[in-house]
């Protein structure tokens, strides 16, 4: 036990302060879900900070798309099935989350799930590196790397 | 320093401290409804606790109302080792107001059935109304929303 | 200006709060390591002598590793990237700390792909116990209870023994 040395507020303020900010990332991460399964474009893209950068590729590097701001992204969403005419589910875990002030790094993994036409499958899995900024107190993803390490070949 | 003196700090750490709780009352479901615990799985809703399961497209599929019928529901399933399920709750979003909350999340059943391959079995959504009691959370309605299920 | 012991009370929720956040933090790291073929980084989300013990559910072991060398040894001989690319996958941790010690239990699903695509090849449950070590959350025991495996699925590496 560390009793000799007197507690602070500004001490315990720091560590809560830590746990907060863990908190409000692992939310946004989780929102990304709600609102990119649910077809929520502008919620979807609000995710991101205004000049936010989604990039999906696959392990050679092969780019299979990519947005540079919050229209495009909007427009991507927009250009995909969402339900009622297809449900999917992206599930993110194991997520390794650093702090740096107002900014933070974020590294997990995604799967995706969704309806085949016999099974329920996954249809895609592989890992997120995330950049993370604070902006008005809100945890918004700067750049979204996704790399996509196995898919369905339909 | 007013936004971290002792009161607001306090405050801050119960939300914390709710949040972990309400994943925690998510955990036991799912270990309680997997492993066939029926009073323990009972035990995660409210003594008058709603347990509503309905496909996307409004077709009902059970309701149980009150630990006795949850009791009963969970007593009338095929259970370990006959099969293995695995619910996993995902994206949960949780709002704490007070002593009541609101949670939205996704569920995704992976199952074995006699001894076969794993397969998802089922997915879709949860949405939740939880309460404190006693300063322990439970559900006090969870609907369930059965997005897919495999095609036969 | 608040007292010592108000302070001390709110520092003990805050431990237990960055407790059970360390934990899955250890949790996750075994995930990304066991995946990406870290060895080294992997054997040391377990304590010196930390166990891993893998069996069937009706008994049957599958392999057993006592020390962080079996650790390092068992992970070598598999298949990981950029071989085969995994995901360990936990869900549903119940954490319970008492101090330096702990003990959680937890689901496993593991994700990887064949050649014909995605699939889920293994399920089943963790019983792990934890102890903090110099503020950090290591593995002391982990028992992987295996409930169901695609057949003919495996990573073991071509020329080892199969466990």
């Amino acid at each position: 036990m560390t009793a000799t040395i007197p507690l602070t507020e500004e001490a315990l303020a720091v560590r809560l302060r830590a746990l907060e900010d863990e908190r409000g990332i692992l939310r946004t991460l989780h929102r990304y879900s709600h609102c990119m399964d649910y077809g929520l474009t502008k919620e979807w893209s609000e995710c991101f900070a205004p000049d936010g950068v989604f990039d999906v590729k696959d392990l050679s590097g092969k780019r299979f798309h990519r947005e540079n701001n919050r229209k495009e992204l909007a427009a991507y969403l927009a250009s995909k099935k969402v339900p009622p005419e297809r449900y999917d589910k992206h599930i993110v875990a194991a997520p390794l989350i650093e702090v740096k002030g107002n900014t933070a790094t974020a590294t997990s993994y995604f799967v995706a799930i969704g309806a085949g036409a016999k099974a329920l499958e996954i249809h895609v899995y592989g890992r997120y590196e995330d950049t993370m900024v604070k902006t008005g107190g809100e945890w918004l993803i700067k750049e979204r790397i996704a790399t996509v390490e196995g898919r369905m070949i339909h | 320093m007013a936004a971290n003196d002792l009161e607001d700090m306090q405050r801050r750490v119960q939300l914390l401290e709710d949040e972990r709780d309400i994943g925690d009352v998510f955990s036991r479901y799912s270990h309680t409804i997997d492993y066939g615990r029926q009073e323990e799985w009972a035990d995660c809703f409210t003594e008058d606790g709603v347990f509503d399961v309905f496909t996307v497209d409004g077709r009902k599929v059970h309701k149980e109302h009150g630990r006795g019928e949850l009791f009963r529901y969970l007593g009338g399933k095929k259970l370990p080792p006959q099969r293995y399920d695995k619910h996993v709750l995902a994206a949960p979003l949780i709002d704490v107001k007070g002593s009541t909350a609101k949670a939205q999340s996704y569920f995704i059943m992976f199952s074995s059935v006699a001894g076969s391959a794993p397969f998802i079995g089922v997915y879709g959504r949860y949405k939740d109304t939880l309460v404190k009691e006693g300063g322990r959370w439970y559900l006090k309605e969870r609907l369930a929303e059965v997005e897919r299920t495999p095609a036969r | 200006m608040a007292s010592q012991q108000e302070l001390a009370a709110l520092q003990g929720r805050i431990q237990a709060l960055e407790d059970e956040r360390d934990i899955l933090r250890t949790f996750y790291t075994y995930s990304h390591t066991i995946d990406y073929g870290k060895t080294r980084e992997w054997s040391e989300c377990f304590t010196t002598d930390g166990v891993f013990n893998v069996f069937m559910v009706d008994g049957t072991p599958v392999h057993r590793e006592n020390n962080r060398t079996e650790l390092k040894a068992y992970l070598a001989s598999k298949l990981t990237p950029p071989e085969v690319y995994d995901k360990h996958i936990l869900a549903a941790p119940v954490i319970k700390i008492t101090g330096d010690k702990a003990t959680a239990e937890s689901f496993f699903i593991a994700i990887g792909d064949a050649g014909d695509g995605p699939l889920v090849f293994t399920f089943g449950r963790y019983t792990d116990t934890l102890m903090k070590e110099k503020g950090k959350w290591l593995i002391k025991e982990r028992k992987a209870e295996t409930e169901t495996r695609t057949p003919g699925f495996t990573r073991t590496r071509k020329g080892v023994k199969p466990a």
